[in-house]
């Protein structure tokens, strides 16, 4: 076995295999599971729908975001995945087109492996996109198990639950695509690191990594969505 | 690009979507959100942006997953999204369910973020004294009057201009409470193409009507109501509409068919 490789076989840059199905819900209004090989996540999406008076918006939908650990109550890892998908999707769904409603994510994490919160992110995408809510971008997500040293060389891509162990930090990288820059790398739509502190040219480099990745995440689903699409 | 040139070829590669793939895209291509959508290498004409279309850093880009469409006689670009949850439009013909009676209004479930208001005068010939009397629960099949997004959708049960309208008591007129029959869902794009008889899937409709005589309500909000002289052949004809309509087009006539020779 080479040095570099990972106890799965894959080299640092590399990706686990992916799968993605959109629809897999009968009563939700949009539904998909996503899976990072062995991590796997299902969301269903509620809306445009009735929203309750107290958390209604009188200029743009409310997005309300619901996580589901595989299993017991929701901890403080759920909570912190609600905020982050709230702070990712809330400013790409265009509300404006729905005000006084309600849009709702529920994720479930059905198998927990690693990467959890990027399934979430890329479960939840292509749903909101089966249930037909306008999107500014399509979003896409990938996170990176931090070396010891901080350096891009040294961080895992797409790592699974015993390299997030491992490692000494952890960080979530969304990307999306500005209209204007069709052919410009994706640009940063959520950031979220733990556990390690990274110079700026560090964590420039984890950013190209992610942004590598994004248009192949895309691809997935879009596949995914032109599948049995009613034309 | 003038009109004319559009309304002689609609997307003839002169509709672009500048997505990953970068191709020229036809009308009638899958688009993804956030792919830009231009008009070629000429000026961007005038056109209207209607759904799944809108305007963001002085880019004309699709908001949705679906079906791109360019209506070259009112010069509309729109996405076709398949999605389940309704949201009313002006003009379109629903299916709703009364959840509410008021002195004044029904308000009247279709399905989509807020009940919508049927005033109760909104019949042909319908007068304070002489007027339909639904109840909570009943059935009504009416077209969509007021659809704005900061408004609740209201309703008419009366024929629009143009319509020859019959008096309610009658019980021949367009709209009106659907009595009897059932009811089921589907998908918006499957009552899109269930109510066109000039697209694929509108054929169906008269497909099964050669086999067995049927009355039919398409709501544009996914719920068909379906009446036949026997339950038995209510259920064979709801049957063979789900089925059809996720079958490839060719095979549909063959479904009917099969199903309902013997009826």
């Amino acid at each position: 076995m080479a040095a570099d490789m990972r106890r799965d076989g894959r080299s640092a840059a590399m990706l686990r295999p992916m799968a993605c199905e959109r629809g897999v819900l009968r009563r939700a209004d949009g539904s998909a599971r996503y899976s990072h090989d062995l991590t796997s996540v299902l969301v269903a999406v509620y809306g445009p729908c009735e929203v309750k008076k107290r958390r209604e918006e009188l200029e743009r939908a409310t997005v309300e975001v619901i996580v589901r650990p595989p299993a017991g109550p929701p901890r403080a890892r759920e909570r912190e995945m609600e905020a982050q998908l709230h702070g990712l999707f809330a400013p790409l769904i265009v509300g404006a087109l729905h005000p006084r409603t309600a849009i709702s994510i529920v994720v479930q994490l059905v198998d927990d492996d690693g990467s959890a919160c990027a399934a979430a992110i890329n479960a939840t995408a292509v749903a909101l996109m089966d249930a037909g809510v306008a999107l500014r971008a399509m979003p896409s997500a990938v996170a990176l198990a931090l070396g010891a040293d901080g350096d891009a060389a040294s961080a895992l891509l797409d790592p699974c639950r015993s390299e997030e162990e491992r490692a000494a930090g952890a960080l979530t990288i969304a990307c999306a695509r500005a209209p204007s820059a069709a052919d410009a790398p994706p640009a940063i739509a959520l950031l979220a690191c733990a556990g390690a502190a990274l110079e700026p040219e560090q964590l420039d480099a984890h950013v190209r990594l992610a942004q590598g990745s994004h248009d192949l995440i895309c691809e997935l689903a879009r596949r995914a969505l032109a599948e049995g699409m009613v034309v | 690009m003038a009109a004319g040139d559009a309304a002689r070829s609609p997307g003839e590669g002169e509709l672009v979507v500048v997505g990953p793939s970068k191709a020229v895209a036809q009308e009638g291509e899958l688009v993804y959100p956030g792919d830009r959508i231009t008009f070629g290498a000429t000026a961007p004409p005038l056109v209207m942006l209607g759904a799944g279309v809108l305007r963001e850093e002085g880019h004309v880009i699709a908001s949705k997953a679906g079906i791109l469409r360019f209506d070259a006689a009112e010069r509309r670009l729109s996405v076709e999204a398949d999605q389940r949850r309704y949201v009313p439009a002006l003009g379109e013909h629903v299916v709703g369910v009364v959840v509410e009676k008021l002195s004044e209004e029904y308000r009247v479930d279709l399905g989509c973020s807020s009940p919508a208001a049927l005033p109760v005068l909104a019949f042909d010939g319908a007068t304070r004294r002489n007027r339909p009397n639904l109840h909570v629960g009943s059935l009504v099949f009416a077209r969509v009057v007021l659809a704005h997004k900061d408004m609740e959708p209201e309703l008419s049960c009366a024929a629009p201009v143009g319509v020859m309208s019959k008096d309610w008591m009658t019980g021949q007129s367009l709209f009106g409470e659907l009595k009897g029959g059932t009811t089921f869902r589907c998908s918006l794009a499957h009552a899109r193409s269930l109510a066109a008889d000039d697209r694929p899937g509108g054929e169906l409709l008269a497909l099964i009507g050669e086999h067995v005589p049927f009355e039919v309500a398409v709501g544009a909000n996914g719920r068909v109501w379906l009446n036949a002289g026997t339950v038995a052949q209510l259920v064979a004809i709801q049957t063979v509409v789900s089925r059809a309509m996720d079958a490839p087009a060719e095979q549909r006539a063959r479904i009917v068919a099969d199903a309902l020779a013997r009826r």
